[in-house]
């Protein structure tokens, strides 16, 4: 197993350069200049444009550039944002710990949403229960995010006032701070992933159920429940963390809409802003810190399987 | 249901109560249920019921299209790696973290700057985006598959590797895979109204789903309308393909049918 | 410094606590939603509008700009005379003191505002801003204390405009030494407000400057980040926030209703331009049938409510102090789409084949309309539906902004959503020749409008500049460059309870000489 641990993180960091290289290569081939866009929209003036151009080095060859941008990582020099002059190490330290909190709070609502709900559906397969489910679930996967955060902004903002509208909470202003802020965007960003996963736990257990082991426990005598919780659900499950964990590491990317709805501080908004702005600094930081963020929940996921199912081996 | 709505597509030309493109710059926000147009106008006082009806050809396309791309390269990758891991498996799911942590935005306006802004690039970017979790999803099932009994009885019996895969494995897939793919539709059309926000999808006026939402947005609270219909649209593909999906599923799944 | 932070934490800390206690007995606290915060250093504020707000309530600058006439009035500089064309002389204020408590200058520490530190600004401005123009300076000298004598290379009306002179604040330069990377969050001024906490992206918190030689009767300014102007427009309907600077028009006539109000100075011009270079444009006749063809009135009603714009005949907006001529441009307008299908036959476009297309030479006149968001596709989207009505095949194409500028520069556009601030010298960037491939971007140039607008960067008397401005104005919109539409007013949203609330123009004022908010419930 260490020696798996210690492969795989070796062989994380081709994968990181490689993430990096293809995004500036492709940034490089996509017309756009980050320059250039100030100068059209009017956030530069033409004599100061040349400036800023060779400034940035970005009258060099794509390869210089690159290569610069490695040598200043490697010194731990992040650099500054073209269009903000904004410290980038500083707007991703602040950024940061806002979008792991969302992601994995989202992610654990959805999670307690869903493990209960499919399994109740499935164990009564065509029962009311299930069509409740089922029905929830569409209208959950169908429900785009920005109608549905600003649905229960309405509701419970704006009519109710029971919970904030914007922002972060902090807990130095006390726990209900904290969570009261964290309500609404988890169940926003939650409900999806709530749809998609109570469906696909609803799915792996119907099939494991049908397997020929659960059959012979089942013809051993052993009693439902000791089926279900003991054999069934450890084989049904690894979909559904297979899918989570995936899941998680695009909510680590950030998620644009919640952010700016819930005016909730993470790294999807930044991230998105520097593409459009062709920032290529600040979208080369956040692409590599979603990329750590992803091969270490993909890391996490594939030694969760040895624990869930023994059976599992990497070698 | 999708009967339905394949037939809508079809025959929209003849179903519509109205031309989608045509503009009454005097009546917008027509409530639904007004003289001649059952489901209300929109800003620009078009007909929304025709709207949808055009738009199911493309969001309808767009939704199976995608999938239909990221299931088939997804799963063809998960089996491969699960199937026979060690340096396969460590190549494909490399090419899973490369593809699923690159900001696919990135992707979508490189390919759009490219190639141009139209609905097969959309559905190409949204197709490679969206493999990864089939890819997984295939992979962490054969990584169990793989030592059960009934895989070594037909390795024994001399099957072939591809046999084994293909007919013996992928079939024990099905389940979680074709929920995933009916989820994904809605997915993929939601996905064509966030690339349209961003100037990355398809163009207006044609009607889509994705691109109704997206005109629904800045109305949401003047003609909630706008945004309902396409949405339950949205609602009842995925629900239709779901139980197809569930249907698919009782037909493949080899102990499901006994 | 990390013990310096720890000081003003504690201090930050102890002045909350004293400010919660004071919170009963009506604290006057002023909530703000803005789009986003980034870096407020006085002169690194690009064309960012809610850093430049924050910048400017902590800092002074030599002059502002009206409420009502948009013309230069005393800030910093109690008075200023142009001595001949290329020489200006300011008086400064006396007696005006830069903030204390804070890591530049300790409590009761800090030093008057002088003529060294307005040149030292300028200085410093003329390096590191890139959005102000400030080529035209030539020099800057301290007089005396409180005279500051300014040298320009050519003659300079637009010295005291927004994004030149008017918008250099002034700081001290032991600000710069002693802050450092830290000037981005906490810079420090004269103004009437002191910045007390600054979160990139989140909120900014400012308190009263008690020295402010003028003073304010707010205790308080918060700017809060909410990116999303629907969020936005909840937050001030439920009291979170009493001012949203960025509203969406749509929302305007729902939230006049429930009594809010709504205060707009100056906005963009909106608009159709071509590149002239580029066919089928390339010809008069396309561009002028094209114009004839649209209904501009219920085009633009259709997309902003009425009371949020105002029809456009030319480039240069009402809140411009130069320029200004709906009534002199209003006969170049028309609306007459026969008249516009006998230009296109004339140009040699007819529908010849009989399939519901205009033709020439067999192929189809069709093209592309390019535009990146926002109310800009709608404009197209009714344009698009329009011209297909007639025959033509105009397509709208929305693209990444990356993407529409770079085509734009490069020529590779026809037809486009044609916006600018409309500040004061829109007309010479958008139209002189010589700025082809940098902010000309419809590639016209005409030898008289060159020589028009040359002339008129170069006479200060404002009667004579404007007339200046005017011809050229014509000649462009005559010549069909662009098809003006309208122009949109900024609409900030102010809750009823906030008073004498002026927005933005260049700065934020919220303590001057013409006003000074405070709130009444």
């Amino acid at each position: 197993m260490l020696t798996y641990l210690v492969r795989r993180v070796l062989i994380a960091i081709p994968v990181l350069l490689g993430i990096t290289f293809i995004t500036f290569a492709l940034l490089h081939l996509t017309p756009g200049d980050p320059v250039r866009i100030m100068l059209a929209t009017e956030q530069v003036t033409p004599e100061v444009a040349e400036r800023l151009t060779e400034f940035y080095s970005l009258d060099k060859p794509w390869y210089v550039q690159y290569g610069r941008y490695l040598g200043n990582l490697l010194r731990g020099d992040l650099g500054v944002s073209i269009t903000s002059r904004a410290d980038i190490a500083a707007s991703i330290a602040n950024r940061l710990p806002n979008t792991i909190l969302l992601a994995v709070s989202s992610m654990i609502l959805a999670l307690l949403i869903a493990l209960p709900v499919g399994i109740i559906s499935a164990t009564h397969r065509n029962s009311i229960a299930d069509y409740v489910s089922l029905t929830a679930s569409m209208i959950g996967v169908s429900m785009p995010s920005f109608w549905l955060g600003l649905l229960l902004l309405l509701q419970f903002g704006l009519a109710w006032k029971i919970l904030p509208i914007w922002g972060v909470g902090r807990l130095s202003n006390g726990l209900w701070d904290f969570i009261s802020h964290l309500i609404l965007p988890s169940v926003t960003m939650g409900t999806g992933l709530a749809a998609l996963l109570a469906r696909l736990t609803r799915a792996s257990v119907l099939e494991v159920l049908t397997q020929d082991y659960i059959r012979t426990a089942r013809a051993k005598g052993l009693k439902e429940r000791i089926v279900l919780y003991r054999h069934a659900l450890r084989n049904a499950i690894i979909p559904v963390i297979t899918a989570a964990g995936l899941q998680l590491g695009y909510l680590l990317g950030g998620a644009v809409i919640v952010e700016s709805i819930f005016s909730w501080p993470g790294l999807g908004r930044l991230t998105i802003q520097a593409i459009q702005k062709r920032d290529l600094p600040v979208i080369q930081i956040s692409t590599l810190v979603f990329a750590i963020a992803f091969v270490l929940v993909t890391l996490l996921v594939d030694v969760l399987y040895t624990f869930i199912d023994p059976r599992i081996r990497y070698d | 249901m999708l009967l339905g709505f394949v037939i809508c597509a079809i025959f929209a030309d003849s179903i519509a109560p109205h031309d989608p493109l045509e503009m009454d710059l005097m009546s917008p926000f027509q409530k639904p249920g007004s003289p001649g147009h059952l489901l209300g106008t929109d800003n620009f006082g078009r007909d929304i019921l025709s709207r949808l009806i055009y738009g199911s050809r493309i969001s309808l396309t767009v939704g199976l299209v995608v999938v239909s791309i990221a299931a088939v390269l997804g799963s063809t990758l998960g089996l491969l790696s699960g199937y026979y891991g060690g340096a396969v498996d460590i190549l494909v799911m490399r090419l899973v973290e490369v593809f699923a942590a690159f900001p696919f935005l990135i992707l979508a306006v490189a390919v759009m700057a490219v190639l141009g802004p139209s609905i097969y690039n959309v559905m190409l970017v949204l197709g490679l985006v969206n493999w990864p979790i089939y890819a997984r999803l295939v992979r962490s099932q054969v990584l169990t598959l793989r030592e059960t009994p009934f895989v070594e009885a037909a390795k024994a019996t001399g099957c072939s590797n591809g046999r084994i895969m293909f007919l013996h494995i992928l079939p024990n897939c099905t389940s979680s895979l074709t929920v995933t793919a009916a989820m994904s539709i809605a997915g993929a059309i939601l996905a064509t109204a966030a690339l349209g926000f961003l100037g990355l999808g398809v163009q207006p006026p044609t009607p889509e789903w994705g691109m109704m939402l997206n005109e629904g947005k800045d109305f949401l609270r003047r003609a909630p309308h706008m945004i309902t219909y396409p949405g339950v649209a949205i609602m009842l593909i995925v629900l239709s393909l779901n139980f197809i999906g569930d249907g698919l599923r009782d037909a493949l799944d080899p102990h499901l049918r006994s | 410094m990390k013990a310096q932070r720890l000081i003003c934490l504690f201090a930050v800390a102890l002045l909350s606590l004293a400010l919660v206690g004071v919170a009963v007995t009506g604290q006057q606290v002023l909530k703000l939603a803005v789009g986003d915060l980034e870096n407020v250093d006085p002169m690194d504020l690009g064309g960012r509008n809610p850093d430049v707000s924050v910048a400017s309530l902590v800092c002074d600058n030599l002059v502002f700009l009206g409420k009502d006439d948009f013309l230069p009035k005393p800030e910093l500089a109690v008075s200023w005379e142009a001595v001949d064309d290329y020489t200006w002389v300011f008086h400064l204020r006396e007696g005006v003191m830069f903030q204390d408590g804070n890591a530049v200058f300790p409590e009761g520490q800090a030093r008057e505002v002088t003529a060294d530190d307005v040149v030292y600004s300028i200085g410093r401005a003329k390096e590191v801003a890139v959005y102000l123009v400030l080529s035209e300076i030539e020099s800057a000298t301290a007089l005396d204390r409180y005279t500051v004598e300014i040298k320009t290379a050519q003659p300079a009306p637009f010295l005291l405009d927004v994004h030149h002179l008017a918008s250099v604040m002034i700081i001290p330069h032991e600000a710069v030494e002693i802050l450092g990377d830290d000037l981005k969050i906490s810079p420090i001024g004269s103004g009437p407000f002191e910045i007390q906490e600054f979160v990139p992206g989140e909120r900014a918190v400012l308190t009263r400057n008690e020295d402010y030689w003028l003073t304010p009767n707010l205790d308080e300014v918060q700017f809060i980040v909410i990116p999303d102007p629907a969020a936005a427009i909840i937050a001030l309907e439920a009291g979170e926030v009493d001012i949203v600077t960025y509203g969406p028009a749509d929302e305007g006539p729902r939230l006049l209703d429930l009594g809010f109000s709504v205060s707009g100075r100056g906005g963009s011009y909106r608009g159709v331009g071509f590149n002239v270079t580029t066919p089928p444009f390339d010809d008069y006749r396309v561009r002028r049938a094209i114009s004839l063809a649209l209904d501009v009135d219920s085009i633009w009603k259709a997309v902003i409510p009425e009371d949020f714009g105002e029809r456009a005949y030319g480039q240069v907006p009402p809140w411009v102090p130069m320029g200004y001529d709906s009534e002199g441009l209003m006969d170049l307008d028309g609306y007459d789409q026969a008249a516009a299908l006998d230009l296109f036959a004339q140009a040699g476009w007819s529908d010849s084949d009989g399939d519901g297309w205009l033709d020439k030479d067999g192929e189809k006149l069709s093209f592309e309309m390019k535009c990146f968001g926002g109310a800009q596709v709608r404009v197209f989207t009714i344009i698009a539906t329009v011209l297909q009505q007639l025959g033509i095949d105009a397509t709208v194409l929305q693209q990444d902004v990356g993407v529409w500028v770079d085509d734009l520069l490069a020529g590779n556009t026809g037809m486009f959503f044609d916006f600018s601030y409309a500040g004061t010298t829109g007309l010479y960037s958008m139209f002189h020749g010589s700025l082809i491939t940098q902010s000309n971007t419809h590639f016209y140039d005409n030898p008289t409008v060159n020589a028009l607008l040359d002339e008129a960067n170069m006479t200060v008397n404002y009667a004579a500049r404007s007339t200046l401005w005017k011809a050229a104005q014509r000649l462009i919109v005559k010549d069909q460059a662009i098809i003006p539409l309208y122009f949109e007013v900024v609409t900030t949203y102010v809750a009823p309870y906030v008073k004498d609330f002026v927005s933005e123009w260049g700065t934020l004022e919220l303590v001057s000489s013409e006003n000074n908010v405070y709130i009444d419930k």
